[in-house]
Order: structure tokens, then C-alpha cells, then sequence
């Protein structure tokens, strides 16, 4: 089905411009309220909920593992909704699900720090410093919420087919502009092959950011690649049905290589390398590096992502 | 106040002697290994530059010297989304014996790049010579004919390597000291 993924700073108007698409439209709004709704669904709690969604996201809490469920969760479920209805996406990384798929149009609803502010100050009777203050930190906790999910950096206009500036345009405005952007792409056409995109093309949510940033690293070295292509299974019952399996990470298609990233803690470390031993005595004709965490620290710093970098 | 950079490492790893020993030994082997072939070195900017300089008068068959640059992964790239050539070779290199200069080769991914890109233009030959090799961080796994030396996995600069642009110019391999890397 046709998806318009919404992103939006706080006080942009998104959160306004989103409910009127999905009302004008017919699409549903996919927001932190439906969200609730769905995940009550999957037995997590209203906390939990509200910890990992990007309005409270906190980066040393995603590593709990209840948040992890929401981390595989959240996708699947939104995708799934996609295949049945229309959906608009208000945040929430939906044009990094989406990314690819014909029938998506990515939006991005901007405003200035300023003006957005003062929006605030009128809608929640806040003082001018805490207005900008507030905006500060929403930029800043969705900034990270995209970037530890998918690796991405959410301001960055070529992820997005429409950017909205709102200083100007007003919320009737930036909706009527979207509304001619899904009329203008056919999106309704386009969005009839989801079944068949979500099968073959659909970029597979990580479930580590440190893998999502391997992957950029791959891709810009244009090194194809897969994401947990194979499992192989490690041990098995007495009616020959697996109980034990392992998935590296990555496969490189061109060079026959399996590559497993590991940032755990060594308590868990050494359980995975009892697997990774098990694998290679099962299968010795597999490629398989481990990269394990300060290998992937010595990486990440080599690729400047640590500020402390030989540009080489 | 003259500011001698040795000053700034907390430890030489490699020295301007053993740089040179090492140097006169590749330049000898590379010297047999090619006789009565068209060799081109390529060196890949900015690093190799100082490598190339000396191996090329440490070899004493003829030969042709390049230089490619390519764009690394980082923050001001990574937006853009893939590697491109920054400076292309000037040579043609279809039909001639070429072997690639590095300065360190370590996770291949620049490497196998160039590898890939080479190979399109159908050199004779097409082999790797690297300075430095530091396998710990290896991901792809390519031939390397030539090497210098192998290293450890510490943040090094010299001899073409630098931190922040600077320390290339050092005439040999040393670690930084920490207080000198800003976070």
C-alpha cells in the first residue's frame, strides 16, 4: 500500500501536517498513540514503550533487552501494517523502513530554531529559554534515535523526497505540497507492489547500529554484501530438528566471507565464541572473520567516526 | 622555539634506519623481479608518497611513476555515499606491469577498490607493494607481493602517515603521544 513517511523537528508543524494527510487522504497515522496500540498487542508494558520510542530515547537504556524487542519489533510490525493499509509514518526512522520502496514518499517538515520556539511558548506556556532548551533536546534525542536504529543522520536532505520548511509555509500549505507530491509520483500505483518489494528488496532493520554503519562502510567501498544471509544450524535433537544455530552478521558476496561483529560483554563473548569454534569444526570450509569490540573501535575510529582519526 | 616533532612521540616503532635497510631490500627484489618488464608504480596519495619516493630510487630498472587519490569513508564523505577517485592516474597502464604503493594496508577496503579498478584497465601485471601492514584489522583478505613491515594495532604517524594532516614528514614510524591527540 502507498506510505508518506513524516519526519519533523518538534514545533515544525509535522505532528499537525501528518493528521491531516491521513485524514484527507484516508491513510493511517502511524503515531506514538497507534504505536501503543500495537505494541500492547506484543505484551510490553507502557513504560517500556515510552523508554524506547524516539520521544524518550535514551541510548544506554536501547541496550536493555526489552528495548531490543522494540528495536526487532517496531519495523515488523509497521511493515505488516503496510501490506493491509495506507499508512502516514510520523517519525520513528519510516524513511529508513521504507527506504527504496517505490511507493514511499519520504518528507521531512523543517523549521527554525526561532520559530519553532516561539510556537512552543504559545502552545504549552513555556518561557523563551525553556522553549529553546526543549527544541535543543528534541533535535537531539531523534537525532540519535535514527542514528543508533539505522545508522543514519536525520538531517541529511538526500534521504528525504520533499523537505518542508514551515518558517514561512503554512501547516495547510505544507500539506496541500505533499498532497501533490503523492498525486504527482502516482504514489496509490506504486504502492500496490508492496507485498513483493517487502519479499526481495526491503533493507533489513540491523540489529546493532554498529552493524548499520558497517554496512555504509561496505557500501562506500562498494563491497556487495548480505545481512544474515544463512544460519547454520550447530546442534540438533534426537529427531534431527536444530536446537543450536548461528547467523554471522554479514556475507560478502564477492569475496566468499562470512563477517561476524561482536561488541557483547565477555561473559556473552565467550558463549558466542563456543558457537563461532562449533561452526568452524561443523563447517571448515566457511569464511568467517570476527571482528570483536576494540577490533570494531580500532574501525570506527579509523573511518572518523571518532574524532580522533588519521584521515590516512 | 624550534619544535622537533620527535619530541611529540611517545615511541618510535620503526626507525629512519630500519626504514631505509628495508627500503634497499624491496627496491632490490622489486629490481629482479621486473627486469625486461614495462613497470609502473602507482602510489596512492597522500600517504604513499614519501614510500614511493624512496622505493623508486632504491630500484634500478627504468620505470614509470603515478600517483591516484581516492576519497576515504569519514564524515565528510560518508553523506555521499561511495568511494570516488579524487586524482586519476595519468598513464595508461593497459599492457604494463603495474604495482600499487601504499602506505599501510590494513582493513583492504580501500585496497580491494583499487585492485577492482585496476584490473578493468588490463595491466600485464598487477601486484601490491605496501609499507606498512597491519593484518590485525584486516576484513578482506587480498594478495599483498611486497612488504615492508608489519605493525601492531597502534595509531601511528611518519613517514607519509599523518594525525589531523600532520606528521607525515617524520622520517620515521612513531606513536603519538596521547596528550597530543585532541578528543
Amino acid at each position: 500500500m502507498a506510505i508518506i513517511t513524516l519526519s519533523r523537528q518538534i514545533g515544525s508543524g509535522g505532528d499537525e501536517i501528518a493528521a491531516r494527510l491521513a485524514t484527507e487522504l484516508g491513510f493511517t497515522l502511524v503515531d506514538h498513540t497507534a504505536l501503543v496500540e500495537l505494541l500492547n498487542a506484543q505484551d510490553l508494558s507502557q513504560p517500556d514503550i515510552d523508554a524506547a520510542d524516539e520521544q524518550e530515547f535514551e541510548e544506554a537504556r536501547a541496550h536493555r533487552e526489552s528495548d531490543q524487542v522494540y528495536v526487532d519489533l517496531l519495523p515488523a510490525l509497521i511493515t505488516d501494517l503496510a501490506t493491509e493499509k495506507d499508512l502516514v509514518v510520523l517519525g520513528r526512522g519510516g524513511q529508513c523502513m521504507f527506504r527504496g520502496f517505490p511507493g514511499a514518499l519520504h518528507v521531512r517538515v523543517v523549521a527554525g530554531t526561532k520559530e519553532r520556539a516561539r510556537r512552543l511558548m504559545n502552545e504549552r506556556g513555556l518561557d523563551e529559554q525553556a522553549a529553546i532548551r526543549l527544541v535543543e533536546e528534541s533535535d537531539e534525542t531523534r537525532r540519535r534515535f535514527i542514528q543508533y536504529h539505522y545508522g543514519e543522520d536525520i538531517d541529511v536532505a538526500v534521504h528525504y523526497d520533499l523537505v518542508v520548511n514551515t518558517d514561512r509555509l503554512s501547516v495547510e500549505a505544507a500539506t496541500r505540497l505533499i498532497r501533490l507530491a503523492v498525486e504527482m509520483v502516482d504514489l496509490m500505483g506504486k504502492g500496490r507492489d508492496i507485498e513483493r518489494w517487502l519479499e526481495t528488496a526491503r533493507p533489513l532493520p540491523f540489529a546493532h547500529p554498529s552493524e548499520a554503519e558497517f554496512a555504509k562502510v561496505l557500501d562506500f567501498y562498494q563491497i556487495r554484501w548480505e545481512y544474515e544471509p544463512r544460519t547454520f544450524p550447530l546442534a540438533w535433537d534426537e529427531a534431527g530438528n536444530a536446537t543450536e544455530a548461528f547467523s554471522p552478521d554479514f556475507y560478502l558476496v564477492d569475496f566468499d566471507l562470512f563477517i561476524e561483529l561482536t561488541t557483547l560483554k565477555q561473559r556473552l563473548v565467550t558463549e558466542k565464541n563456543r558457537k563461532i569454534r562449533r561452526l568452524r569444526e561443523l563447517y571448515p570450509e566457511v569464511k568467517l572473520k570476527v571482528f570483536y569490540g576494540r577490533d570494531y573501535r580500532n574501525l570506527l575510529t579509523k573511518y572518523g567516526l571518532d574524532k580522533k582519526i588519521s584521515s590516512k | 622555539m624550534d619544535h622537533n616533532m620527535i619530541q611529540d612521540l611517545a615511541e618510535v616503532l620503526i626507525s629512519e634506519e630500519a626504514i631505509a635497510h628495508r627500503i634497499g631490500e624491496l627496491g632490490a627484489e622489486i629490481s629482479r623481479d621486473y627486469v625486461g618488464k614495462e613497470l609502473v608504480l602507482a602510489g596512492v596519495l597522500r600517504g604513499a608518497s614519501f614510500f614511493l619516493a624512496d622505493l623508486a630510487r632504491a630500484i634500478s630498472i627504468p620505470l614509470i611513476i603515478d600517483f591516484i587519490s581516492i576519497s576515504s569513508y569519514g564524515p565528510a564523505t560518508k553523506a555521499s555515499g561511495v568511494v570516488g577517485i579524487r586524482k586519476d592516474l595519468d598513464e595508461s597502464i593497459g599492457g604494463r606491469d603495474l604495482l600499487v604503493i601504499e602506505d599501510i594496508v590494513d582493513t583492504g577496503l580501500t585496497l580491494s577498490y583499487l585492485l577492482k579498478i585496476f584490473r578493468a584497465r588490463q595491466p600485464s601485471s598487477l601486484q601490491v607493494c605496501t609499507f606498512l601492514d597491519r593484518k590485525v584489522r584486516r576484513i578482506i583478505d587480498l594478495p599483498i607481493a611486497y612488504r615492508g613491515f608489519d605493525i601492531p594495532e597502534k595509531f601511528i604517524v611518519g613517514y607519509g602517515l599523518d594525525y589531523q594532516q600532520r606528521y607525515r614528514n617524520l622520517p620515521c614510524i612513531g606513536v603519538l603521544k596521547p596528550e597530543l591527540m585532541v578528543g
